[in-house]
């Protein structure tokens, strides 16, 4: 596909989105020449290379793949590194191999894959690049396999093209912990094949079994039959089943109770009883149902073992916060060189320069000139922070407007963002483990029917003799098979997490959804949950004229408060065009940090800013406007003044704005029961604001708490639980792993995704409330189905008892158990939001 | 009847057969990436251009890259 061919259909796109990721273009990026409009530089650089590559089906293939899918999107990212560190020798001999044909090969992480269109365009590369041999693209973990020639090429050269496309590779982290996990993963996987196997042919010689006792076979072959199902249930429970009855010998020894004590007890007992059984040639046996539970549990199990896995390896992922290489600068001979040495090298004194929009890989002192940092990774407060010479810079804070030099006071582990991770771990980690609805039912089951097994046996001894006994008990068993009550709960988990997906609201686990089903404190992150996550003119008040001159000076300042004014007046003037159209130009602008921005528009002096800088200026305000500025104040809005000629002509008051739907949204959360709480990393005096006109108690709003105080908040032991945490930024990380339910939303910090254990499609209040629906609905569903399925064992159990039931029937009512829990968990509506619908309207 | 004996020993090695199949494949590490190779499949059949353009280009911007950055 040419070039040609794939132009018209970007034109026709939305003048005002990103032709590369699709975002919202800033008014500042507009070019309005242009036929194709960028987000960002990188953007840019990446769709240039991409059409002098002959990629260009890239987007053809995107949109393809991702119509549905485009709140995922993300600017690309190209950083223009020289990956240097990728060609040290200690690297290539630790992580590398020389392949069979004598190519180089490598495990990287990579950085920057967003759909199937990437895996295409990554695979693609062996066939553009000179001596790249092969590029195997594992997306779901962010995994790269890349073989390359060391004659024609090196590593570092790679990674600089596959930066170029908006791609970063990075060395693994710990690639033993990679190939240990990977073990673990195979080893769950064919526990649970042989598992699965061996249950559904000890059920199949189980109902040639029943069927021969019924129609009298002979001895022989009922022997015949009795060894083959106890020789598979032995298999199952040694093999695959092996796990539990470890388990539950730790627990024991530990002397702690443990759900595999049960298990493990039922499943000695089922197996040792049909050896015993067997070996006298009289008695009944169970052994399939052995086989069964060992199966059903384990697919439990390891859908509990894929979500831990996935939760694990982001975590490693989080490091990206901090960049993985720093740009030490080095004296060499009297002259200056940068060179790229991995974060972990860096050591106390050394000085690394950092370009504007990266994040510092460091903690230090900063050198030279002062500068702004956007600290929001770190704290949460959403606005840049002003940082002096020879202050403080903390690792993974972003540098805004200039390249800065920074001396290292500490590096790696000891960094703030370190510790911040190690205590996202902690927290994961020490989250107190629930059992459970369908763990507690099935951890008493098998040792009930064993005991109503043994009740049967002996009551009935006495009264119709050994052979009329057994055979009731063997109903008994037969009929209480445990397979309804293993689906009944992953059936209404999946049903539910399938139904909640559809409608944007994906949920990590069952447990989730248990945890959630009931109300208890509902704690809210400030930015971006309850309100709209960018500065904007909320309300304002005087001459439409004072705001254009305003936005005619501001358009020469990058501060966000800036850019919210000047994207106010272009929306107000109707998109895009407002730039560069004929309004008056600024001239002779100076921005006076911390205080405002002056400049000349035409003949008039124009002034914006605070307060102070107003009255340093000696401005005049009038009476309405100050009170104005109060109220303001009080919903939480930042005042600002614009002054033309050295009178206040308008005043402007910049947030937050608050989600439209947000109060009431919260107001039928309370009536629900939930005690909804604000804590927000910024200003206290903001927070309250915000949480006033919420309809939110003041003594239930937090602001200016830290990472630590958050966490600290949502383990507070005078909460309600279930505690349910909402939150986006990487701030929130510690809170949201620690919280009983962390709840992240899409489009915030991408590690705060793999964190929590629901993420919202979509920003706001709506989806959140739908989850709460929906998992108390899924739990009702769940609930429903044990008690049909307890039921039907209790119902199944008392008529053996009574000799209603012979074993034949048994064996054909059981799998008719299981089918009607599957109907049932169909049929049950999970996520039934019509309450809410209906409401709404 | 006696068939049984046969039989049904016969049908467990085939049902072991396919079970070593199955863990072969675990161990070969086919299960451990589901979501790449479904969407690897659409793009078999796409044709990429001749890459020296893009070797040059990339060249191209790393060298004017590290230009800005000396000049600074």
């Amino acid at each position: 596909m040419s070039e040609a061919s794939i132009g018209p259909e970007l034109v026709r796109r939305h003048d005002s989105s990103c032709a590369h990721c699709g975002l919202p273009v800033p008014v500042v990026e507009v070019r309005a020449i242009d036929p194709l409009q960028f987000c960002c530089s990188g953007c840019r650089a990446v769709h240039a290379a991409l059409h002098e590559c002959g990629l260009g089906q890239f987007y053809a293939l995107r949109d393809r793949e991702s119509v549905a899918d485009a709140s995922g999107a993300e600017p690309a990212l190209v950083t223009g590194r020289g990956f240097e560190h990728l060609d040290d020798v200690r690297f290539l001999g630790a992580q590398t191999r020389i392949d069979d044909a004598g190519m180089r090969r490598a495990e990287l992480r990579i950085d920057g894959i967003r759909c199937g269109a990437c895996i295409w365009l990554l695979e693609a590369m062996p066939r553009i690049v000179r001596g790249t041999v092969e590029v195997r693209v594992d997306s779901a973990r962010g995994i790269a396999r890349i073989a390359w020639d060391e004659r024609t090429t090196r590593l570092s050269a790679i990674a600089r093209r596959f930066d170029a496309l908006g791609y970063q590779l990075h060395p693994l982290g710990d690639p033993d912990a990679v190939k240990r996990e990977r073990a673990v993963n195979r080893a769950w996987i064919v526990r649970m094949g042989v598992a699965g196997a061996i249950a559904s042919n000890a059920m199949a010689v189980a109902f040639a079994l029943y069927g021969g006792i019924l129609t009298n076979m002979d001895l022989s072959f009922r022997l015949f039959f009795q060894w083959c199902s106890v020789g598979l249930a032995v298999v199952a429970v040694a093999w695959p089943g092996r796990i539990f009855l470890t388990n539950a010998v730790a627990a024991l020894r530990a002397r702690t109770p443990h759900m595999d004590v049960p298990v493990a007890f039922g499943l000695v007992a089922a197996v040792g009883s049909g050896i015993a059984a067997t070996i006298r040639g009289t008695g009944s046996i169970y052994c399939e149902s052995a086989a069964m539970l060992v199966f059903l549990l384990l697919v439990g199990r390891f859908v509990q073992y894929g979500r831990q896995r996935r939760a694990r390896e982001q975590v490693e992922l989080l490091l990206a916060i901090v960049p993985a290489i720093a740009r030490k600068v080095t004296i060499d001979d009297g002259r200056e060189r940068i060179v790229d040495v991995a974060m972990d090298a860096l050591e106390p004194g050394d000085l690394v320069e950092v370009p504007a929009g990266e994040a510092s890989p460091a903690d230090g002192r900063l050198v030279g000139g002062s500068a702004h940092f956007d600290l929001s990774h770190l704290t949460g407060e959403s606005k840049p922070v002003r940082v002096q010479c020879g202050g403080p810079v903390y690792a993974g804070s972003r540098v805004l407007e200039t390249p800065i030099r920074l001396e290292v006071v500490v590096a790696g582990r000891q960094t703030r963002a370190a510790q911040l991770l190690e205590l996202v771990r902690e927290a994961g980690e020490r989250r107190a483990p629930i059992v459970e609805l369908a763990d507690r039912v099935s951890s008493w089951f098998l040792p009930t029917i064993v005991v109503a097994a043994i009740v049967t046996v002996v009551w009935w001894w006495p009264r119709l003799g050994a052979d009329q006994a057994m055979a009731r008990a063997v109903a008994m068993l037969v009929v209480t098979c445990p397979c309804a009550l293993g689906l009944a709960t992953p059936l209404a988990v999946v049903a539910g997490i399938g139904k909640g997906a559809r409608r944007g609201v994906l949920v990590k686990g069952g447990d989730v959804l248990e945890r959630a089903s009931k109300a208890g404190t509902l704690v809210l992150d400030k930015t971006g949950t309850v309100t709209q996550g960018r500065t904007r003119v909320v309300r304002w008040m005087g001459a439409v004229d004072a705001l254009a001159a305003a936005a005619c000076v501001e358009m020469h300042s990058a501060h966000p408060v800036a850019r919210a004014l000047v994207d106010e007046w272009s929306d107000a003037k109707g998109g895009a065009e407002a730039k560069g159209s004929g309004d008056a130009q600024a001239s002779g602008v100076r921005e006076i940090p911390g205080l405002g921005i002056e400049g000349r528009v035409g003949r008039r002096l124009v002034r914006v800013g605070s307060m102070r800088f107003m009255r340093e200026r000696s401005a005049i305000v009038s009476d309405g406007m100050h009170v104005f500025a109060d109220e303001c104040k009080v919903a939480g809005l930042a005042p600002l003044f614009v002054a033309i000629d050295g009178r206040v002509e308008a005043t402007i008051g910049i947030g937050d704005p608050i989600r439209p739907e947000a109060r009431q949204t919260i107001m039928r959360l309370k009536r629900a029961g939930w005690r909804v709480m604000l804590a927000s990393g910024d200003d206290s005096v903001v927070t309250s604001g915000v949480a006033k006109s919420l309809g939110i108690d003041a003594r239930d709003a937090h602001g200016g708490l830290s990472p630590e105080e958050k966490l600290a908040f949502v383990q507070r032991g005078d909460l309600a639980r279930p505690v349910v945490m909402v939150g986006d930024g990487v701030n929130d990380l510690a809170a949201l792993a620690a919280a009983d339910v962390g709840v992240a939303v899409r489009n915030g910090a991408q590690a705060s995704h793999h964190v929590a254990d629901v993420c919202l499609a979509a920003r706001g209040l709506r989806p959140l409330e739908r989850f709460l629906v929906g998992s108390r609905s899924t739990m009702r569903a769940i609930r429903v189905n044990l008690a049909v399925s307890v039921g039907y064992n209790a119902v199944g159990g008392a008529l053996a008892f009574a000799g209603l039931v012979n074993p034949l029937v048994a064996a054909v009512l059981m799998p008719v158990s299981g089918l009607t829990v599957l109907m049932l968990a169909l049929r049950l509506p999970s996520f039934e939001l019509s309450e809410i619908e209906k409401e709404q309207s | 009847m006696e068939l049984v004996y046969v039989a049904l020993p016969v049908a467990l090695l085939v049902g072991g057969a396919a079970l070593a199949a199955f863990i072969w494949a675990a161990r070969d590490d086919q299960f451990e990436d589901l979501d790449t190779p479904p969407k690897r499949a659409i793009f078999d059949d796409m044709e990429v251009n001749d890459g020296a353009a893009c070797v040059t280009h990339v060249e191209n911007n790393r060298k004017n890259k590290g230009k800005t950055l000396d000049t600074r």
